[in-house]
């Protein structure tokens, strides 16, 4: 592999985009504050003799559908459950415009994917609940299918059904009336169906049927004039949503969970669950070496990935190897673990950016780790408005940073990724709130935290 | 065991913006967002410069003139998709003029929470299916400022996903203007308007006038710290009271230019043209908005209204040169300079501006990816330099040469090329002339260095001491 080659590849194996691979991932959470999606989520599900319900939470690009798919998945699966993992926003809802009945026949399609019935059971519940109203089913699907075609292949109605609600707004509304009227024989055939797919399960899967709806939290608007939809949606369904006879876990936006909302989910869904950062530094500032190494092995996952023998080249060439270095010194991947904040997405940008700023070679050198951390902390500027800067500047000289309060400026900063949450476990859990490591390096930030008197 | 930084390391010039760009695109084998913040203009350059530089890339360009509400299948609907590498997205900001609208509140209804033009809420929940149906392609999304700012603010999951923001700064224009009022009346009228409280002295100004000064004030404070879109809503408060104030239509005019909002600022500038026609710096920024758009005739007849007003102000005929040599039209480039430097070296005209190396570079740094194309050098560069040589600016020729090596012996830059520069400015008519010499002596102990970074000493060994940190500096080596 020649050297362009080679920077292509560990560019790629940082691309931010996509959830971590089976053979990349690593498990944080011993540095999430003994975070364990494990114990928390899993064990619920594990240990419960009754069907579970919950919601699951977490900022942007702190690593959630990674626990989800990586972590979880594979425990419930040695734990002899059938998972059925899907993305809301991956194909089937209109983000943005999805409601209740649109969830519902989501998971009605996903189940019938994942549990799909043979032909021997052609005449599964949900079939007949699709004969019973294929009449008005016809009606809003566009190509002309015969009853018989959509008994051969029992998610052809269904699929077709959330395709013209997805791609046809105009119909939207009167298809929604329709699934609404008739929720709760569709809630009852879907159970069926998913009991009679329960006792047919193999042995490896006898303990049932997991799903899990990840990204429900984006799909569902938070703003202001659209939070009546997901109050319908989690709050007022409740009863539906948790109507599913098997184990459920949706994701939930973190704003909701934070609002003054987080006592009537709780009634509904037991407390949510919030994934927090890695913490790499202690709450008094100090560096977390153990965060920093964890990240670190992340880091090294990924380029081992490539090529094992880049691993030993990591911080510096070692002589006669043949191989080049990843990073010219062990401090320039510490500083890239300490500046991401913790946020797993900020570390794939810092180390695909280092690359980039660093002309032809391979071997990221101090000068390139330099400009990626300014260039990235510069973008800032354009982000955020006066008050925010402010805010976050105050935050930055709260002499105890536990103390930062709830509310909705905070969460909004939350979400964006701008403000980061950590929790430590040592003796007793504390949970607290720090600005970006990224954002301390900005003008404005500078600026902000000055204007208050800060010099620190 | 953390590295401790003390200093900002400095800003990145446009060329080493495209040369990271130029980089990034290499590295990138897969789905990616980049965004790329620059004039429609600097993008017809851009574009084709990238493509010609990464021939192993198949690249292509979805121009948007009109609003769209879905992107997805417009690039769904492209032939080539399948074979796509890069894919350039222009005109997006179309699809977002509609949301602007005038208000007072902040920021404005730019990014109000109410009103997300469709197309972003489009790509904040579509960002899935572009990556796992386009998984090929390496999107590029073209965008003046405001339009980034957009994404920023009102489609941040998928904004969010980008794996690098690119700015291409664009052309400096003429400051903005300053209304000078007497110390004391200022500071009372605008302490009572903030204050809320009544003017204390019966003969200050009617209050109107007062609202007029502070909104027009406040818009200055906002404009130069860059925040531009307060800087607007301060300038049309200023508006509503006094309509007829082309200050204050002018500062907005560069307020949108500096946006990106190119149309609006030209809209902006007409407005002072048709209350003070005889402003020269509105012709001149309005040239350069133009320019920027890439309407080089309109622009051209800007810089001739400016000129015809204030034939002195070289910058006009220089950046007139400039859009001359863009679109290739180097006879007339060439008459535009010798107007500029004909000014430059009368000493009866005043010196406008003190930086005439900057002039200069402008003008290097648009060569520098041109020069080797034949043409050029005998049609341009030779009298070119005989201009610059009669004007007597060799000092400041010297100056913008230093300035721009690091960019010469960039890694993108072939050995091949690097030493073709040298040898173009070796052989010239100013070859032999004393103050080029010491710039031609670091040119080509970069290039060696550049050949060979492991020599650095020898090499530097054989300047004499007190050059050494000016080429460090030049290269930005620490």
């Amino acid at each position: 592999m020649n050297q362009q080659e080679l920077r292509r590849k560990v560019m790629s194996a940082f691309e931010p985009l996509r959830p971590a691979r089976s053979d990349t991932y690593v498990d944080c959470s011993s540095v999430r504050g003994d975070w364990n999606i494990l114990t928390e989520l899993g064990s619920r599900i594990v240990d419960s003799e009754e069907f579970t319900c919950q919601l699951f939470s977490g900022y942007k690009g702190s690593g959630k559908s990674t626990e989800l798919i990586r972590c979880l998945n594979d425990y419930l699966k040695d734990q002899g459950f059938l998972v059925v993992y899907f993305a809301a926003d991956n194909g089937d809802l209109e983000p943005g415009d999805v409601q209740y009945a649109d969830i519902l026949l989501s998971c009605v399609t996903n189940l019938l994917k994942a549990v799909p019935p043979t032909t021997a059971q052609q005449d599964h519940p949900l079939m007949g609940w699709v004969q019973k109203n294929w009449e008005w089913m016809q009606q809003f699907i566009p190509e002309k299918l015969t009853l018989e075609e959509v008994k051969v292949e029992a998610n052809l109605g269904f699929g077709k059904l959330i395709a013209t609600l997805k791609n046809n707004p105009d119909r939207r509304l009167e298809i929604r009336r329709k699934v609404n009227e008739q929720t709760p024989n569709l809630l009852q055939a879907l159970n069926e169906f998913i009991a009679q797919a329960q006792a047919n399960l193999p042995a490896a899967q006898e303990r049932g049927i997991v799903l899990i709806v990840d990204n429900l939290d984006r799909v569902l608007s938070t703003e202001d004039e659209k939070q009546q939809n997901w109050r319908d949606i989690y709050i007022n369904r409740s009863v539906l949503m948790r109507g599913l006879h098997c184990h459920v876990i949706y994701t939930v936006d973190v704003a909701l969970v934070y609002s003054n909302t987080e006592s009537e989910l709780r009634e509904r869904y037991g407390s949510s669950l919030v994934l927090p950062m890695v913490t790499v530094h202690y709450l008094d500032g100090q560096v977390n070496r153990a965060g920093i190494d964890i990240l670190r092995q992340l880091v090294q996952k990924r380029i081992a990935a490539i090529d094992p023998q880049l691993v030993a080249n990591m911080d510096g060439a070692v002589p006669d190897s043949g191989q080049p270095a990843i990073f010219a010194s062990p401090e320039i991947l510490d500083n890239l673990c300490l500046m991401c904040g913790g946020r797993m997405r900020t570390l794939m940008h810092l180390m695909q950016d280092s690359l980039k700023y660093n002309g032809s070679e391979l071997t990221i050198s101090e000068k390139s780790m330099r400009r990626a951390l300014q260039e990235i902390s510069n973008r800032y500027d354009n982000e955020l408005d006066d008050h925010q800067w402010a805010t976050l500047a105050q935050i930055a000289l709260l002499s105890d940073k536990t103390t930062v309060p709830n509310n909705s400026e905070i969460y909004k900063l939350l979400r964006s990724g701008h403000l980061l949450e950590y929790r430590y476990y040592q003796d007793q859990l504390s949970t607290w709130r720090d600005v970006h490591p990224l954002i301390t390096m900005s003008r404005r930030f500078k600026e902000a935290r000055d204007k208050l008197g800060g010099h620190s | 065991m953390l590295l401790e930084f003390t200093e900002e390391l400095p800003p990145l010039t446009n060329e080493e913006v495209y040369q990271v760009f130029a980089n990034t695109l290499d590295l990138i084998t897969g789905f990616s967002i980049l965004f790329l913040q620059c004039s429609p203009a600097e993008a017809n350059q851009l574009i084709p410069r990238v493509q010609q530089d990464l021939p192993g890339r198949k690249m292509g360009v979805l121009e948007l003139g009109e609003p769209i509400n879905n992107l997805y299948r417009l690039v769904e609907a492209r032939a080539d998709r399948a074979s796509l590498n890069v894919l350039f997205i222009r005109g997006l900001e179309n699809s977002l003029k509609n949301d602007i609208k005038p208000g007072y509140q902040g920021l404005g209804d730019y990014y109000n929470l109410n009103t997300v033009p469709p197309i972003l809420s489009h790509l904040n929940q579509q960002r899935e299916n572009f990556r796992d149906h386009f998984g090929n392609i390496c999107f590029v999304f073209v965008l003046p400022r405001f339009a980034i700012r957009y994404f920023v603010r009102r489609a941040p999951d998928f904004y969010d996903w980008n794996s690098g923001v690119f700015k291409i700064e664009n052309l400096s224009i003429e400051n903005s203007i300053t209304i000078s009022i007497p110390t004391e009346t200022w500071y009372q009228k605008i302490f009572s308007h903030f204050s809320g409280l009544r003017p204390k002295s019966k003969d200050l100004k009617p209050v109107q006038d007062d609202s007029f000064i502070a909104f027009f004030t406040k818009g200055n404070s906002l404009f130069n710290l860059g925040r531009y879109e307060e800087a607007i809503e301060s300038y049309d408060r200023a508006i509503s009271f006094k309509h007829d104030k082309h200050e204050a239509w002018y500062n907005r005019g560069n307020s949108l230019d500096n946006l990106g909002r190119y149309e609006d600022a030209i809209a902006s500038y007409d407005r002072v043209i048709a209350i003070n026609p005889n402003n020269g710096s509105t012709w001149h920024n309005k040239g350069g908005t133009y320019f920027k758009l890439g309407k080089y005739p309109e622009s051209i007849s800007c810089y001739d209204q400016r000129i015809a007003l204030q034939p002195d102000r070289y910058n006009s005929w220089h950046d007139k040169g400039l859009v001359q040599f863009v679109t290739s039209d180097y006879q007339a480039a060439l008459a535009s300079w010798q107007q500029a430097f004909n000014y430059i070296s009368d000493p009866a005209v005043p010196r406008y501006y003190e930086d005439i190396s900057g002039l200069i570079q402008e003008f290097i740094e648009e060569l520098i990816p041109r020069f080797t194309q034949p043409p050029i050098h005998q049609t341009l560069l030779i009298p070119l330099l005989k201009i610059y040589q009669q004007a007597n600016v060799i000092t400041e020729l010297g100056t913008a040469l230093i300035n721009t090596l690091h960019l010469i012996v960039a890694p993108a830059i072939s050995d091949h090329t690097a030493a073709e520069w040298l040898a173009l400015w070796r052989t010239s008519s100013l070859g032999n002339e004393p103050a080029m010499e010491l710039p031609l002596r670091l040119m080509s102990t970069a290039i060696e260095y550049k050949k060979d970074p492991s020599k650095r000493q020898s090499l530097w060994l054989n300047l004499p001491s007190e050059e050494r940190p000016i080429l460090n500096k030049a290269l930005k080596i620490q």
